[in-house]
Parts: C-alpha cells; sequence; structure tokens
C-alpha cells in the first residue's frame, strides 16, 4: 500500500471532500497510475483519506491510501496532471494503515486580526463554544479535543485540536473566538500537520515504512 | 477566503481551477467571456460552449473565460463586497472584456441574462451601451428566433460557431481601435450567419408582425464535422456537474425528421465523425480527462452508421480502462439488446412521445408497438427492470384516446414484464408527460400551444388513471410551458415585457422552484401583451416572426409536412431516402444520404 501526503489549497480548499476524491482519481487516472480497483457492482478506485476537511479550510498535511507499486516517478507523474491547488508532497510505502481511524489530532494555523491576543483562552478547563448546527445553537465543552494553543504574533496562532471521531471543526471555534471577542476581519485556516496521538503523521508513517521494508 | 465559504454554498463554481484551463496569462488582444445565463453545473455540462471556449483560447492573442448566473447568496456576497460581477479563470470585471457572449440554450434562462449584465454593471439596453462596454453577442439554438430579445443583444450568431466566429476575432484583433458601430456594419455585411437587430427595423401591429426585418439571416453550418476544429480535451470541474463525463459528439443533426422536435430541423442535414476520428477523440478525451465515464453524443446515437464498429473498439478499450460507457438518446425502434451487454443494467429510457399509433404517425414519430414491445422483450429477457417512458401532451390532433393510449401502453409494458421478466426485481416504470410546445422551424410552427384546461383535464386523468397502478407519473406545470411557448414563438413585441418581469423578480426561470409566473402575468399586462396572439393558430400563409432567419430548410417543405401531419402520414428517414426538404440544393447533403456515406 502507498500513502500519499497533499496539499488543497486556494481554490482546490474550496472543493468538498467527496468532490475532492473524484479530483484525485481522476488525477491518478490522468498520470496513468495503475490503481487497484473495488470489485463488485459498481467498481471504484480503493482510496483512504484521512478525516474530511472543512469547506475553506486548506491543508498542507492531507494523506491518501492507495493499492499501486512503489515507483520513484509517481510522484512527478501525478504532479504533472493536478489541477490548481492541489499537490502531492510525499510518498511512503507502508504494509497497510486506515489512515481515517489513526489520525486524530491535526494543528491548525490561524490568520485573524487580533486572534493572538486571544487565543490561549481555549487552553482554560472545561472551556465550551457556542455553535450552529442545523439552525439551532449548541454549546459544548471542548476541552478533551483541545491539545494546545500558541500566538504566533498577534494575527497568527496555532492550534492542535481532535480530527476524525469525535473532531472538533476549526472553523468553529476560530468563529466563536472572534464573535466573542469581536474581531470582525476574514480569516483564514490552514491545516499544517496531522498527528496519531503525540506523533506527527510523517513520522508515524516513516515508521511503518521502515517495517515495511525489514 | 473563508468568510466566502462561511457564506456561499458550493464556492467553487464561481473560482475555477478545473484541470485542463487553458493558459490565462498569454499575451492577448482580444478577451472574450462566454456566458451562460445558467448555473455553473448545468452551463458546464454544455458541448457548444466547450468547443468555442478551446477555439478561442486555441487562438493567437486571444483569451476566452467563463462566466455562469450566480445564486442569491453570492450575489449578496458580491453586494456586500461591492463587487461587480468578474469572470470565473482572473476574476475580471464582465465589463472589461472586448466580448460577451451568451449561449442561449433554452428560452427560460432569458431572465438570468438581464439579472448577469446588471450584475456586471453592464446596462441591460443595446442601445445604452456606449463604446466602454463590450458586443454583449448571442448564440445557441434560442438565436434562430432571436426577436424576442432583439433589444438586448448587439448582435446575434445564427447556427455553428466554429469556423464563422473564429473570423469574427480576427477581423476584430485586425482592426485595434475600431468603433461599434463600425464593427457591428462590418459584422452585418460580412457574416450571412449575423443578426444586427438595430440595423434592420420591423414593423409590429401590436403581437403581430407586419414587416420582418429587411435582411435574410442564414444558419451556419459546418460542411463537414471531421475538419472542424474540435477540442481533444475537456475542463474537468472539481465539483460534479450534470453531465459530469467525456462527451464525444458523433455526428450534428438527425435523419428522422420528427415533427415536433426543434433539433431536427434546425442542426440538419446529417455529419458524421468518421469511425477512426470518432474512437481517437473518445480515446483523447478520456485521457485527457481522467474521467471514468463515456458518453456518444448526438440527437439519435443508435442511428450512427459506425455505431457497430465504433463500439468493438472502445468497449475493450473501456473494459481495460475502467471507463463506463454510456449511450443517450437511444431511439426504440433502433436499440438492439446486444448494444447494452456488458454494460450495467440500468434503466432503459424510451419516448414513444404519442400513446397512439395514428398519433405517432401525425408526429412522425415513427415506431410501432410492436417495435417497443419486441425491444422492451429481450431487454426484460436479459434482466432489465426499470424502464422510463416519455410522451407528450397537447399534440396536434390530440384526442382522448390517445391519452388513454398512453396509460395502455403503460400498463402492456408491466404485463409484458410480468411475461419475460429474469430479474428478482419488481418493475419500476415511470411515465413522464411533457407538455409540447409548437416551436419555430418545425412543421408544427403554425399550430396553437394547447389550452390550460384542456393540459389539465388531460393530466388529471393520467394522474388519476396512474394512482393505483403502482406506476409512477410525472407532468410539466402548465405556467412553465406557457411561458416558454411565449418566449420560443413572440416577436419583438414581447421583449419590453420580459425585461419587466426581471425587474419583477423572475430568474431562473427554468428552476421549477424559482419559477413564478405571476411576474411575466404582470408584465403581460402592463405591456399590453397578448398571449393568446402568439401561442394560438397562425394561418399557413401568415407571416412568423422568425421568418427572415433561414434554415436552409424550405419554408414549403415544411408546410407539405404539416399537411402530411394532418393527414396522419408519414416521412421516412433521410436514411431511406431524400425528402427534398432543400439542404440538398444548398449543397450540404452532397456526399451523405442521411447517415450513410454514398
Amino acid at each position: 500500500m502507498i500513502v500519499l501526503k497533499f496539499e488543497k489549497i486556494s481554490t482546490a480548499a474550496l472543493v468538498s471532500h467527496i468532490d475532492n476524491l473524484r479530483a484525485v482519481t481522476y488525477a491518478l487516472r490522468r498520470a496513468g497510475i495503475d490503481v487497484e480497483y473495488s470489485q463488485g457492482y459498481n467498481p471504484h478506485m480503493e482510496l483512504g483519506f484521512s478525516s474530511p476537511l472543512a469547506l475553506g479550510v486548506e491543508s498542507i498535511a492531507e494523506y491518501v491510501s492507495l493499492k499501486t507499486a512503489y515507483a520513484v516517478d509517481l510522484l512527478d507523474r501525478l504532479n504533472a496532471v493536478c489541477p490548481e491547488g492541489l499537490s502531492f508532497t510525499r510518498i511512503f510505502d507502508v504494509a497497510d494503515v486506515n489512515l481515517a481511524a489513526v489520525i486524530n489530532r491535526a494543528e491548525y494555523t490561524v490568520y485573524a486580526d487580533g486572534i493572538g491576543e486571544v487565543i490561549e483562552e481555549i487552553l482554560q478547563s472545561n472551556y465550551t463554544i457556542t455553535y450552529e448546527e442545523k439552525g439551532s445553537a449548541v454549546t459544548k465543552d471542548v476541552s478533551s479535543r483541545i491539545f494546545g494553543a500558541v500566538a504566533v504574533d498577534k494575527d497568527t496562532a496555532r492550534v492542535i485540536i481532535a480530527t476524525g471521531n469525535d473532531n472538533l471543526r476549526p472553523d468553529r471555534l476560530v468563529r466563536y473566538l472572534m464573535d466573542k471577542h469581536g474581531l470582525r476581519s476574514d480569516y483564514g485556516i490552514v491545516k499544517t500537520r496531522a498527528f496519531v496521538d503525540g506523533l506527527d503523521a510523517d513520522e508515524y508513517l516513516e515508521k511503518l515504512q521502515q517495517q515495511k521494508s525489514i | 477566503m473563508t468568510k466566502l465559504t462561511d457564506s456561499v454554498k458550493r464556492p467553487y463554481q464561481y473560482f475555477g481551477g478545473e484541470y485542463n484551463t487553458p493558459d490565462m496569462d498569454k499575451p492577448c488582444d482580444v478577451r472574450f467571456c462566454m456566458c451562460v445565463a445558467d448555473s455553473y453545473d448545468v452551463g458546464m455540462s454544455n458541448l457548444g460552449v466547450r468547443i468555442l471556449y478551446y477555439l478561442f483560447n486555441s487562438m493567437d492573442r486571444v483569451v476566452c473565460e467563463r462566466c455562469f448566473a450566480p445564486f442569491e447568496d453570492y450575489r449578496k456576497y458580491l453586494k456586500d463586497n461591492g463587487q461587480l460581477l468578474a469572470s470565473i479563470e482572473t476574476q475580471t470585471p464582465l465589463k472589461d472584456f472586448d466580448f460577451i457572449g451568451f449561449s442561449l440554450q433554452y428560452e427560460m434562462c432569458y431572465s438570468n441574462v438581464f439579472m448577469m449584465l446588471e450584475l456586471a454593471g453592464i446596462p441591460v439596453l443595446s442601445a445604452e451601451r456606449g463604446e466602454e462596454f463590450p458586443f454583449i453577442a448571442a448564440g445557441g439554438p434560442c438565436t434562430v428566433n432571436p426577436e424576442p430579445m432583439y433589444k438586448f443583444f448587439d448582435f446575434f450568431f445564427v447556427g455553428e460557431g466554429e469556423t464563422p466566429w473564429k473570423d469574427i476575432i480576427n477581423d476584430y484583433k485586425n482592426r485595434p481601435g475600431v468603433k461599434k458601430s463600425e464593427f457591428l456594419r462590418h459584422l452585418d455585411e460580412n457574416y450571412s450567419c449575423i443578426y444586427v437587430p438595430s440595423l434592420h427595423d420591423a414593423v409590429y401591429d401590436g403581437d403581430v408582425v407586419k414587416q420582418s426585418p429587411d435582411r435574410t439571416v442564414w444558419r451556419n453550418i459546418e460542411a463537414d464535422l471531421n475538419q472542424t476544429f474540435t477540442p481533444t480535451t475537456q475542463l474537468v470541474p472539481n465539483m460534479e456537474i450534470v453531465h459530469d463525463r467525456a462527451v464525444a459528439e458523433l455526428f450534428r443533426g438527425c435523419a428522422n425528421g420528427c415533427r415536433f422536435c426543434q433539433a431536427g430541423f434546425i442542426y440538419r442535414p446529417v455529419r458524421e465523425r468518421t469511425v477512426d476520428n470518432a474512437f481517437e477523440l473518445c480515446k483523447q478525451l478520456l485521457e485527457n480527462t481522467g474521467y471514468d465515464e463515456l458518453s456518444l453524443n448526438s440527437l439519435s446515437t443508435s442511428d450512427y452508421s459506425g455505431l457497430m464498429p465504433l463500439l468493438d473498439r472502445l468497449l475493450p478499450y473501456a473494459e481495460a480502462h475502467h471507463v463506463q460507457l454510456n449511450l443517450p438518446s437511444l431511439r426504440l425502434d433502433s436499440f438492439k439488446g446486444q448494444m447494452a451487454e456488458g454494460n450495467r443494467k440500468s434503466s432503459l429510457t424510451f419516448a414513444p412521445e404519442a400513446g397512439t399509433q395514428r398519433l405517432r404517425n401525425v408526429i412522425n414519430k415513427n415506431i410501432t408497438e410492436d417495435n417497443i414491445f419486441g425491444t422492451l422483450k429481450e431487454a426484460f429477457q436479459q434482466g432489465y427492470s426499470s424502464v422510463k417512458l416519455y410522451f407528450m401532451l397537447g399534440l396536434p390532433t390530440e384526442t382522448m384516446e390517445d391519452v388513454e393510449g398512453i396509460y395502455k401502453l403503460a400498463c402492456n409494458v408491466r404485463s409484458l414484464y410480468k411475461q419475460y421478466r429474469t430479474s428478482p426485481k419488481s418493475l419500476r416504470l415511470s411515465v413522464s408527460c411533457s407538455t409540447f410546445i409548437p416551436k419555430p422551424f418545425t412543421p408544427f410552427q403554425w399550430c396553437a400551444f394547447a389550452k390550460r384546461e384542456d393540459i389539465e383535464a388531460k393530466q388529471r386523468y393520467l394522474a388519476g388513471a396512474f394512482k393505483k397502478s403502482g406506476i409512477s407519473f410525472a407532468y410539466n406545470d402548465y405556467e412553465c410551458s406557457v411561458l416558454e411557448a411565449v418566449l420560443a414563438r413572440g416577436g419583438r413585441s414581447i421583449a419590453d415585457a420580459l425585461y419587466e418581469a426581471f425587474r419583477d423578480g423572475a430568474e431562473f426561470d427554468a428552476w421549477s422552484e424559482y419559477y413564478d409566473y405571476n411576474h411575466y402575468a404582470k408584465a403581460f399586462e402592463k405591456y399590453g401583451v397578448n398571449i393568446n396572439e402568439i401561442v394560438g393558430e397562425k394561418p399557413l400563409d401568415a407571416l412568423l416572426p422568425w421568418d427572415f432567419v433561414d434554415m436552409g430548410v424550405d419554408k414549403r417543405y415544411f408546410v407539405r409536412e404539416y399537411e402530411k401531419a394532418m393527414a396522419a402520414e408519414t416521412t421516412p428517414s433521410c436514411n431511406k431516402q431524400c425528402n427534398g426538404c432543400g439542404l440538398k440544393k444548398h449543397g450540404y447533403c452532397k456526399d451523405f444520404e442521411g447517415n450513410r456515406k454514398l
């Protein structure tokens, strides 16, 4: 099994998870990469993505697994046929991995006027946020889903929060903070790293790759 | 960026970034914005738009971008941010282009043309647009009757665009600084397929045309599809669109001559791509897009003379590359079970169009019940379990007997399934009845559009009959159809009312959730438009608003076909004999008799 790390930035960040699956499938097909298809009534390329990103959130730390033979030029071939904003940055050759199940934390870098001055409040115990879901306001204690927060400068912050099952959506967190403190600027969120518990997903995959080659 | 995704649904549709986007940064003298007055996912599915988009972008120093009709959330976003409607690719305001070209695919998009121009800060009326504004042009099938929109477009292009559009853009490029009025005169004098309404007056008495514009506008016909510019690539949207697949055009035109079908007359004659050319095109489209689904496109794909040799090459290729083949527009009389083999047993779609043989003869849909049941028997034996049947209500000469025939035919399909089924699934049968609209350039162009009481009584009858049958039944809202009839058949006299309806709130009229006939009812009232005059029956010698546009098909031929229709006589396919529609006289049919090369 191959795991590819990829970026989803600029206009590609406006592409939903399900549409991104199609975009990756078509790119693999254009590159002529021979990926294994599922069996059955409606055969499709078997791709295993890390957890979905919220629409509008950019990322430089997405992962997808597929069954194909490792090739040194695979990244180059793929990147030659990618749409704007989508590009593949690393390749790992592993035995088997369920990315959506193991990747459970992510680091997001947040850009918004004044965000650096308020970000660290989310580290308080019993921290609750309020957001809208299906038309009604929900208030929830999210402290168990927050693992770190640091101000980079006045307008930039980094947070590490839960992804996958029992996740915390970074856009909800940021909107809540901005509303609470009257921050009115446009804002940007970039997923900068993914983690398996405390371990960077890249290092985790490198370990899997070493295990396979032994 | 994030504020945008917080407030706008599917923001991707306004910003592009599709794979296969041409080079937008090349040095350029002419900027063209190709517009479809409908949503991104509808507009992006159009083949004509694709062809011209790649044609323009293939030209030296020419850049072509796109723009589609935005939904309310994005319109609000533009307003809140003080922005004008802009192109997708480079976010250039529409008013900064040299040409804005609208592809008018169906009449119900007219209100969105006004919407887009207004959002772009461009005066809607042609007469109010000075030198600082781009040319606003229209193309596509609706331009066969350009008159309802004559005030809003600077010029109309009638027919197929590949060759003349390229020349027009080159002419413009070679005349730097040319005045708009001067260039419009140049087009009027040098291009027979161009109509500049401001240079040709017409006289109306109320809604009746008394004098046509003093200019014959000829539909442009590309002589040979194998020689015509054909893009071997497609934009690959990052969101799902209506026809989300590779689409290869096998041929233009249709040999069948169904009398209700405007496309059958305004795209004549049949011009086929060779099998080699078609196969190469399919392969390149699939390789260049990465799509895993391919449509063979035409008005009647099963009539393609090279279909079997093409499929012999295409099926193994599709199998090896995980590509699913779609064969649309299969006509009942030529559907062969073998064509579906190897494909998924999805649903079969047939369009008998009318419920009795007599009425099918009137409309020249040359299918018999034997054809229908023979085909379905074979399909059911192969394991098909889902059938869709399309009919029309309000056809000329239609009686209740014909309407009852629809119900009977559907019941017979159900019995046939019981007899020949091999699938364990129960039959899924759906019947869909649209309302017939007599369109320009068909033998029924003089016929009346059916009255509301008449259509609704027939719809009620069928809804009642199908209610307990387990057959699903769908039909069109009368008020949608009547507007389409007015837009298709109207003349200059309805133009002001159309704009008024937009100002009153009409938009996205082709979308039932947005459509409200009241905007039009009020506007027609205000401007004294008599829609009964427009959609009513016309004598055969009446002057029609579109008579100055020439499809290459003789008006006498339409009269002859009308008279045969009234006598329930059929006309054979052009594949079997030349019926003398007039195109041969103009030299367009010389190498072909129907689909088959002589």
